[in-house]
Parts: C-alpha cells; sequence; structure tokens
C-alpha cells in the first residue's frame, strides 16, 4: 500500500526544475491522490473531446433539433478552402495613394474653415507629402496659431519656410504620428469595409485578417462566383467636383490627344495609373488646382466603351460618397437601371448650397476614378437627391452593377484602391479529392505505427497504441474547440505528429527495456524509465515546437492548418504520451500489482 | 540489444560522406537551380479535368496559335486512373484572365462539356518575392531559437553541434529536391522547418543520454567513450523513431496526392538525413569543440 511506497524514494529528493537534476527524478510520490488527480483529468479530456466532435455526426443545430441535440455544440471543425473549395484572396490595401487623398481633403478643409479668419491670399496646396501654404508674411504666425489650436497634433513645428521670386510659403510636414495612425486607420476602415460588403453579399463563415502593415488576406469558402472580387475591390468612392472652365472642352481634348498620340496611348478606357500618367504628364499646361479625369462614352446598343472624354476638374472635393444616406436601384428614361442616391441633411445643406453658388457651372459626379455624369447646374438643389448612371454591356450586367454599387454606397467606399495580389479558386471536387486522400493516408498510417508498436513492445506497444488513439482525439477535439480549419497539410500535420508523438512512448519504453535488462523490479523499471526520459521529451518537444510557431507566425492558410496541427499536437502528445500511459502503468503496478511488465 | 559501434573512431569516413553529400547538394541547388513554384516566382497554376481521354499532345494542340501555346503541360493526379486532370502553368500577367481563354480554347478543340476548370491559382510577383524573402527568414530565425535553446538547456559546446546537423540536413534535403527537379512551393517550405524540428529532437535526445553518462560514469572515463556508448545506448531509439516516423511520410508519399507528393518527399529525405547527422556529425562535433575548449563546458576537466 502506499506508506510503503513512500519510504522506499526518501533519497530522490530532486526537484524537477531548470537545475539538471541528477540520476533518478522523481520525488515523494502519495500515490493515491496523484493517481487520482490523473485520471479524473483525463477523464474530463476525454469527454469533452467527445462533447466537442460528436456534433459533427449529428445533424446542424437549429431551432427544431430535439433537446438532446441542443446540450451539444455545434460542429467546430471547419474545411479549409482546400479541402472546401473556395476563393482565397490577398489584396494589398493602396495607402500611400488614400494618403495623398487625404492631403488634398486636408488642404481643402484648412481653407475652408479659416474662411472667417480672412487670411488674405490663402492657398494651400498638397507637394509630395507636405502641404505648402502661401499667405502673407504678417499672417503667417496668426495661421500657425490657427492650425495649432484647430488641427491639433496634425503637423510638425515649425514649419520649413520656403522663399522663392515673388511670395514666401511655409512649408509643413505632417507628424509622423499622425500619419502612421492615418495609415493604421485607414487599413482597418479598409478591412471593415471590405467585411461589411462580404456581409452583405452573403458567404458563409469568411474571415478577413490583416498581415503587416496593407496586406489583406480574404477567405471565402464555398464561393465560387468570383464577381464577389469585383464588389470587394470597388472603391466606391463617389465625388461631387467642380468642372474647371479655364481650358475651353476642344482644347482640352486637344491638348490631351496629342499626347496620347505622342506616347501611344490611345484608347478607349485608361487605368488608374496611366490617368495619373497623364496628368503628370500634362502639368505643365494644367492649372494647380485642377486635373484631368475621363468620362467613358459607350455605344449606345451595345454599350461597349467607345471612347473617353477628358474634363478638366477641380481636385478640391466639395462632397463625397459618406454623405449618402440612401441608395436604391432605379429606371432611367430609356430603361435602363440606374442608380438613385439621397443625401444627409448635412450633406443636402452642402449641396444645396453648392448648387446654387455655382449656377451655369458643371458638377462632376466622379464615381471610382471616372466621371460619370457632369449635368450642367441649372437651378439650386435643395433635396439632396441625385442619380449616378452605369455604363454595362446589358441590361442583366448593368442590372447586377447597379445592386452591387448600391450595396458599396450603402456599406460606405473603401478608403483606399484595393489591388489583388494573389487569388486562388478551388472547385469542390478537388476538395473533396483531398480529403479523401487525407482520411487515408491518416488512417493507414495510423494502422501501420500501431500494429509496429504492438510487434516491437509488446504490451507497451499496446498501451502506447491506446495513447495514439486518444492524442487524435484530443488533437480533432480542439481543433473543433477553437474552430481551426483543417487543410490537406494539416492532414499531413496530423500524421507527422502522429510519427513523432510515439517517439516520447518510445524514448521511455527504450528506457524501461534498459532497466528491465538490469533486472530491475516493475515498479522501478516505469519510475526510472519516466523520470529518465523526461528531459529528453521536453527539451526535443519544445524545440519541435519552436519551428512549428516560427511557421504560423508567418505561413498563410493551408500551411498555417500544418501549423497549427503540429503545435496542438505537441501538446496533445505530452499529455497523453506521458500523463495518460503513466496513469495506465501506476494502475498496473500500484493497482493491479503486475510484477513484471511486458515491453 | 547492447551494441558496440566504434561511431567516433570512424567519424572521419561518414565526415566524408557528409561533405560530398552537402557539396552535391550545393551543386544542384545553385548551379542547376532550384525550380520554384508559383508560390515564390509568381504565375498561374491551372488545374482542369478532362471528360474523355486526352494527353499532353492534345492539349498543346488545343492551345496551338492562342497566346498561351507556351504553357506548361504535366499530368495531375496520375495514379487516379479513372479521371483524366492536367496542370496548366502559366507566366504571370498583370489584368489577364487566362483562365477564361483558356477554357475557352479547350472547349472548342475538345468540347466544352468535356473540360473542367478544377481550380486557379494566380500569385502576383509582389507576393512571390515577399515570400521568398519571408521563407529564409524563417528558416534563420527557427535555427537561431533553437541553437539559443539548446545553448542553455546544455551548454554551448553542445550547440555548434546541433546546428551544424541541422545546417547539414536541411542542405540535403533541398539538395535532394533540386536534384529531383520537382517545384520547390510553400509546402516543400513547410518541410523544411519541420525537418529543422525533427532534426534538432534526435539531437537532443543524444546529448541528453551524453549528459546523463557525463554524470555517471567515473571521471577516469574518457570522453569518446562516453559518447560512443551513449550513441549505443540510443541507438535502439533512433532507429526505431525514424522507422515511425519514416512510415508516416512514405505513406503520405503514397497516399497524399500529388499535393502533398513534394512534401513528403521532402522530408523522407529529412528524417534519414536526420538520423544520420545525430549519429556522425553532431557528436563528433561536439567531441571535437570540447577537447578545443577542454575547461568549458559540462564536461570540462574530463579526459578526451
Amino acid at each position: 500500500m502506499w506508506p510503503l511506497s513512500l519510504k522506499k524514494r526518501k533519497k530522490n529528493n530532486h526537484p524537477f526544475g531548470r537545475d539538471d537534476p541528477d540520476i533518478r527524478r522523481g520525488r515523494p510520490r502519495p500515490y493515491k491522490s496523484m493517481q487520482t488527480l490523473k485520471t479524473l483529468l483525463s477523464a474530463f479530456l476525454f469527454l469533452m473531446g467527445i462533447y466537442v466532435l460528436v456534433p459533427h455526426v449529428l445533424p446542424p443545430l437549429d431551432d427544431n433539433s430535439p433537446w438532446y441535440r441542443k446540450l451539444l455544440p455545434e460542429s467546430g471543425l471547419s474545411l479549409g478552402l482546400d479541402l472546401q473549395g473556395g476563393l482565397y484572396l490577398e489584396m494589398d490595401v493602396d495607402l500611400k495613394d488614400a494618403f495623398q487623398k487625404h492631403l488634398d481633403y486636408l488642404s481643402g478643409n484648412i481653407e475652408k474653415n479659416l474662411e472667417d479668419e480672412k487670411f488674405a491670399g490663402l492657398k494651400i496646396k498638397k507637394e509630395d507629402e507636405t502641404l505648402v501654404v502661401t499667405l502673407k508674411k504678417e499672417d503667417q504666425d496668426k495661421f500657425i496659431e490657427k492650425l495649432r489650436t484647430n488641427y491639433s497634433g496634425l503637423f510638425q513645428y515649425p514649419p520649413q519656410e520656403k522663399t522663392d521670386e515673388n511670395s514666401s510659403s511655409l512649408v509643413f510636414k505632417l507628424s509622423d504620428d499622425y500619419k502612421n495612425r492615418f495609415l493604421d486607420t485607414t487599413a482597418n476602415q479598409a478591412i471593415e469595409a471590405v467585411r461589411n460588403r462580404i456581409d452583405k453579399y452573403g458567404v458563409a463563415e469568411p474571415s478577413i485578417t490583416r498581415q503587416g502593415l496593407n496586406r489583406l488576406v480574404v477567405e471565402l469558402p464555398g464561393l465560387e462566383d468570383e464577381r464577389i472580387i469585383s464588389i470587394i475591390q470597388k472603391t466606391g468612392q463617389l465625388e461631387f467636383r467642380l468642372v474647371n472652365k479655364k481650358i475651353s472642352p476642344d482644347e482640352l481634348f486637344k491638348k490631351v490627344k496629342e499626347y496620347l498620340e505622342k506616347n501611344n496611348l490611345e484608347k478607349a478606357v485608361f487605368t488608374k495609373d496611366e490617368v495619373d500618367g497623364i496628368n503628370a504628364g500634362l502639368k505643365a499646361t494644367l492649372p494647380q488646382d485642377s486635373e484631368i479625369i475621363f468620362e467613358i462614352k459607350r455605344d449606345n446598343l451595345t454599350k461597349k466603351p467607345l471612347t473617353s472624354i477628358p474634363f478638366l476638374v477641380f481636385k478640391r472635393v466639395e462632397l463625397t460618397g459618406n454623405a449618402i444616406q440612401d441608395a436604391r436601384v432605379s429606371t432611367g428614361q430609356l430603361g435602363e437601371p440606374e442608380v438613385a442616391f439621397a443625401l444627409d441633411r448635412e450633406g443636402a445643406k452642402i449641396f444645396a448650397d453648392l448648387t446654387e453658388k455655382n449656377k451655369g457651372h458643371q458638377l462632376a459626379i466622379v464615381l471610382d476614378g471616372n466621371i460619370s455624369s457632369a449635368p450642367v447646374i441649372k437651378n439650386p438643389i435643395t433635396d439632396g437627391a441625385g442619380i449616378i448612371t452605369l455604363g454595362g454591356l446589358d441590361r442583366a450586367t448593368q442590372l447586377k452593377e447597379a445592386q452591387d454599387l448600391v450595396l458599396v454606397l450603402k456599406e460606405g467606399a473603401l478608403p483606399a484602391n484595393l489591388s489583388l495580389q494573389a487569388k486562388t479558386k478551388i472547385g469542390p471536387s478537388l476538395g473533396a479529392d483531398s480529403i479523401q486522400k487525407g482520411l487515408y493516408s491518416l488512417l493507414f498510417a495510423a494502422a501501420v505505427i500501431m500494429v509496429f508498436m504492438i510487434a516491437y513492445y509488446r504490451g507497451g506497444g499496446l498501451i502506447a497504441n491506446l495513447a495514439l488513439i486518444f492524442n487524435l482525439l484530443l488533437i480533432f477535439a480542439i481543433l473543433a474547440l477553437f474552430k481551426a480549419s483543417l487543410s490537406l497539410p494539416g492532414f499531413a500535420g496530423i500524421v507527422l505528429t502522429m510519427g513523432m508523438a510515439v517517439d516520447a512512448n518510445i524514448i521511455i519504453f527504450e528506457r524501461m527495456r534498459e532497466e528491465k535488462r538490469a533486472g530491475k523490479t516493475a515498479k522501478a523499471i516505469v519510475e526510472s524509465g519516466y523520470g529518465n526520459a523526461m528531459s529528453a521529451i521536453i527539451d526535443s518537444n519544445l524545440t519541435t515546437l519552436i519551428s512549428g510557431v516560427v511557421l504560423y507566425q508567418f505561413g498563410t492558410g493551408p500551411i498555417k492548418g500544418f501549423a497549427t496541427t503540429l503545435i496542438i499536437g505537441i501538446a496533445t502528445t505530452m499529455f497523453t504520451g506521458i500523463i495518460f500511459t503513466r496513469i495506465i502503468y501506476d494502475w498496473l503496478i500500484y493497482g493491479r500489482k503486475v510484477k513484471s511488465l511486458s515491453i | 540489444m547492447k551494441t558496440k559501434i566504434r561511431f567516433i573512431e570512424n567519424r572521419w569516413k561518414f565526415a566524408f560522406l557528409s561533405i560530398f553529400l552537402m557539396a552535391a547538394s550545393l551543386y544542384f541547388i545553385f548551379v542547376r537551380g532550384l525550380s520554384y513554384g508559383v508560390d515564390f516566382n509568381g504565375g498561374v497554376k491551372l488545374i482542369y479535368q478532362f471528360e474523355k481521354e486526352v494527353d499532353e499532345a492534345g492539349i498543346r494542340k488545343a492551345l496551338e496559335g492562342g497566346a498561351y501555346q507556351n504553357a506548361e503541360v504535366i499530368r495531375f493526379d496520375a495514379e487516379n486512373k479513372s479521371e483524366t486532370k492536367f496542370l496548366i502553368k502559366l507566366k504571370y500577367e498583370e489584368g489577364a484572365k487566362p483562365s477564361e481563354e483558356i477554357t475557352s480554347e479547350l472547349g472548342s478543340a475538345l468540347g466544352a462539356e468535356n473540360i473542367k476548370l478544377l481550380s486557379e491559382e494566380i500569385v502576383g510577383p509582389k507576393v512571390g518575392s515577399e515570400l521568398k524573402t519571408k521563407a529564409i527568414f524563417a528558416i534563420v530565425l527557427s535555427s537561431l531559437l533553437i541553437l539559443i535553446y539548446v545553448g542553455f538547456r546544455f551548454d554551448f559546446i553542445f550547440a555548434p553541434g546541433a546546428v551544424v546537423a541541422l545546417v547539414h540536413d536541411v542542405l540535403i534535403s533541398v539538395g535532394v529536391f533540386a536534384f529531383s527537379g520537382r517545384e520547390f512551393d510553400l509546402t516543400i517550405l513547410a518541410a523544411i522547418l519541420t525537418i529543422i524540428g525533427y532534426s534538432i529532437n534526435d539531437t537532443i535526445v543524444i546529448y541528453d543520454r551524453i549528459r546523463e553518462n557525463i554524470r555517471l560514469q567515473p571521471s577516469t572515463t574518457p570522453l569518446t567513450e562516453i559518447v560512443n556508448q551513449s550513441l549505443n545506448e540510443t541507438l535502439s531509439r533512433t532507429i526505431v523513431t525514424s522507422l515511425t516516423v519514416f512510415f508516416s511520410v512514405v505513406i503520405l508519399f503514397i497516399f497524399g496526392g500529388d499535393l502533398l507528393r513534394g512534401f513528403a518527399l521532402c522530408m523522407i529525405v529529412g528524417t534519414i538525413a536526420g538520423s544520420y547527422s545525430t549519429l556522425f556529425i553532431a557528436s563528433p562535433i561536439y567531441l571535437f569543440l570540447q577537447r578545443k575548449f577542454p575547461t568549458q563546458g559540462m564536461a570540462k576537466g574530463k579526459k578526451i
């Protein structure tokens, strides 16, 4: 009985810890209470595993489920994209561009806010990543003070002074802190906007994560229609700007045409980069406060883009899509789908103001960098309502476009452009194939290992096999608990874990065999077998853990799944391989009083 | 079984073999070059399933005259006799939609109802080059962390041997991979990191035994003897564990399908190399270093 075993262990009082203990490890151990504790823990984990895994063979949880089904949770195990099929996207948020746009916005905003101060000749324009402020020298100090109070934390002080021929201006650089916060917030806003759109589109269990400064990783399981990609990428940036009449439309058209011919850029539609290039190329001939934006003219019947007409538009944004309160699909004069929008109260006020002050001017409605329409302002619009026309190829596409645009306008514009860097689309049949392969490998590997263990370690092998089965149960249970998704490399990770899990047992068994050869008793064999093997097992598993964690940190998608199963596998292996098998051995020794071990 | 293999005495034979293998690996990696997959180079990978029998020539013919006639066409999932699948690899083109065009080209040549696009993977060059950097960083970081860990758990005379064994294993695994001409993609990287963990695993078990024997054995026993003894004592464990891991990865190689085959191959080589390096590389290097620094480390003052 247990007091007897206490007497035996007197000399082994070494603490198990950081200092390397000498030969024997182990300490006075009241068998009964530890054993009970360990057995309870194992039983608890086993039951928890069953609790979490059984739902996977039962019908899903819903309102009509019987009472016993309601006791169990929803199935947590989900299949990764490579097993289920779906879309995987990696997109970059164009933060640089967003920052430039923000500077444009700031310049207009500051000018407007400080209107009352009546700084004569105040002009603010953006240059690279600074704002250049031109105003009378006497006003400079007052201006800086006003800036400090109204826009605290934005700029670095003191500003640089720039003097050229006629005037002196102040160059303000934005504070690093503000810039970093802006970039971070913008990236987060982009994620939220993408998340909202995906939610509205209706995808089961999407996953949107941020990687690094400006990379978004989007996983859309079960989805095959790539329309979602254009919905996500649609910046939905709606801007109301005034057309600059300084250069007549004909003159502008000629200038642009010349430039295009010279640079071999004659096409019907231009990309954003190409438009930027055109603006940079013609910078000298254009007024500083305006830029060229194109309107795409389409064939009335086929709706194919015919040509792009340049407009000279003020850079200053009068109103953005943020002011849109509501949007819906409506029909135009010829029955084509359009989007009707309504502005919120403040937006409607600004709009009314704008249209009153600028009668006779053209108001450009800029959608995603292109002019949607540029009607002439005839009367002030006081009800804050308007129409956006679309250009699809046919009624059906136009309708889809209208619906998508409504979604985008209502959910909010993307704060920045998203460029697609990587895309993977996996069909469900390939996924099903992979599942089959994964499962076969798993079962076959388990079988081979178990047969080998019994053949080589006999009774010990049987115990190790029980531990292996428990191990597999725990791995799947933990995956289900954390709702982690299983991938094909994840299966590989489990197969590998099995191979390495038996390693812990092998180390112990080999040690036990040595002790048995030395003629020790069953008790001593178990004692020293486990005791001596502990440090080797822990050290070796910890190092595997290190590489698993590194892999997890930088891997994406299926590889992350591999790292996950590897890491979980190490934890479960430590438990089942060491503690669980020890319980069985202790029970054999102390409970069943086995005298000789089959190992 | 009590073996008495003279590991240390024969270490130069093994060292030569290792050096030869490492040199060969370097040759294959840098001169022949690794065949980087779409993950690292950017590009497009399309997997099609065909309802009627078709071979590589037939597909090439269908793509002839189109923009993608120089694409790589490889048989996919060959062991599945009932289904015909092919993998088509292309270069990355900004803004292009290769899958649409290829699907229609194949469709017009072989009948649209016979073609099914199973999966499509497009990786831009930015992601690819980022991954290359991340990969190197991950390998170096893992190795460094492990080296520090070994240094603290044992001592810094033990650590270099472990690292050399590690480098040896990774080098040979990648070298064999380069030799095989298989595509080096993200899963192979995962295999390398796993091999790093596994190789150290093995090495630590030996070191643990050496450490124990240093304490156990009378101080007159030369270190060489202790190391030899430790290696022999743990030999059966080393072999058996290698066997179980080896079984696992061989099964993955056979049953895992084309997507895991490269991974499994790399692991198979890594497993063998791991055990080999543990026995024949890590310990001799430890001995060599201890000889150089007789007053440092755990075995200080011991007769070599």
